[in-house]
C-alpha cells in the first residue's frame, strides 16, 4: 500500500468519492494503535485521556479463553488511575459492584483488573464492539470521581 | 477453533476498525462503536488549513434522544464531562466534537478522545446511578 503523507490534500477529496482519502484516514488512525502479539494473547495500546493528564494511552489484553469466549482485560489500569486521583477505592466499592452487575459482561478481579467477556454469537465474535465497550468502561471507571452528579434518571425517566 | 485461529481473528479485526468514505465536505466515518446495537458514525472536516474537526452525527443524537427521552435535560452534564476531555457539546446540533490543530494532536488521538466521551455519555446510566448512592 502506498504511504500517504498527512496533508489536507490527501485527507480531503474534491470529488464525491475518493478512496485515497479514506485510506489515508485509516492509515493515520492505525498509526496510533500498537498491537503486540504474544503466543496466547494480544496487547493493544490506544490513545487514552485521563483529565489529570497523567495517562495518555491504555493497553488492553485480548485473550481467547475457549471456542465461545474471548476476554478483554485492562490489567488494572482503569482502577489504578481512579485510585491515584481519588486516594482510595473503598468509597467506590458499591458503585463498582453495581456497575458490574448492571453491565453484566464486566467483572473486577484481584489486582484491580477489569475484564470484559465477549461471547460468540452464532460462532462469531464482535471483537471490535467489545473493544470499544471496554474503552468506554475504562473511561467511566478511571474518571468515576469526576462526573457531574445528577438525580435525573437517564433511562426511561427524563423529566 | 484453535487459540491461534481465534488470535488471528482478534488481530485481523483491527484492520477494519472503521469504514471511511470521502465526500465533498470531508469524510464520513462509520465507527465500530455500538449502543444497544445502534452503530455510531463520525464526520471529519477541515475548518481551517491546519485545523480539523471530528464530530458525531445524526446517529449519536438520535440514539441519545431515544435513550434519555429528552436530551435537553442533560446539556449541563454532557457539557461538563466533554469539557474535561477537551471535547465540545453543541446544544443546538446535539453533537460532540473535537477541533484540533495538526501539530497539536494526531488524528488517532483525536478520534479516540472523542470515542471516550461518546462512550461515557452513551453510558450515562452508570454514573447517574453513582449519584444516587449516599
Amino acid at each position: 500500500m502506498k504511504d500517504f503523507e498527512y496533508t489536507p490534500d490527501h485527507i480531503f477529496c474534491k470529488t464525491d468519492y475518493d478512496p485515497l482519502s479514506a485510506q489515508a484516514f485509516g492509515k493515520h488512525l492505525h498509526d496510533g494503535i500498537k498491537i503486540i502479539r504474544h503466543t496466547d494473547k494480544l496487547h493493544v495500546t490506544v490513545p487514552f485521556v485521563c483529565p489529570d493528564k497523567k495517562q495518555n494511552s491504555i493497553t488492553f489484553e485480548i485473550k481467547p479463553v475457549d471456542d465461545s469466549v474471548i476476554e478483554i482485560c485492562d490489567n488494572g489500569a482503569s482502577l489504578q488511575m481512579l485510585e491515584q486521583r481519588a486516594g482510595n477505592l473503598e468509597q467506590f466499592d458499591g458503585w463498582l459492584s453495581d456497575f458490574a452487575k448492571k453491565e453484566g459482561r464486566i467483572k473486577f478481579a484481584s489486582g484491580k483488573n477489569m475484564t470484559l467477556t465477549v461471547w460468540s454469537v452464532n460462532g462469531r465474535f464482535d471483537v471490535l464492539g467489545g473493544f470499544f465497550d471496554m474503552l468506554s468502561y475504562a473511561s467511566i471507571v478511571a474518571n468515576a470521581d469526576l462526573y457531574p452528579l445528577t438525580q435525573k434518571q437517564a433511562y426511561g425517566g427524563a423529566k | 477453533m484453535s487459540d491461534k485461529t481465534l488470535l488471528d481473528l482478534c488481530h485481523k479485526s483491527f484492520d477494519s476498525i472503521c469504514n471511511t468514505k470521502g465526500n465533498h465536505w470531508g469524510l464520513d466515518i462509520s465507527t465500530t462503536i455500538f449502543f444497544d446495537g445502534n452503530g455510531m458514525a463520525f464526520h471529519l472536516q477541515q475548518v481551517e488549513p491546519k485545523t480539523l474537526k471530528i464530530h458525531t452525527d445524526q446517529s449519536f443524537w438520535e440514539w441519545l434522544a431515544y435513550a434519555t427521552l429528552d436530551v435537553g435535560c442533560y446539556h449541563e452534564e454532557i457539557k461538563t464531562v466533554a469539557r474535561r476531555f477537551g471535547v465540545a457539546w453543541d446544544e443546538q446540533k446535539l453533537e460532540l466534537s473535537i477541533t484540533f490543530r495538526r501539530n497539536a494532536m494526531t488524528i488517532s488521538q483525536a478520534y479516540f478522545r472523542l470515542a471516550q466521551v461518546v462512550g461515557i455519555v452513551g453510558n450515562f446510566r452508570h454514573y447517574i446511578h453513582f449519584k444516587n448512592k449516599p
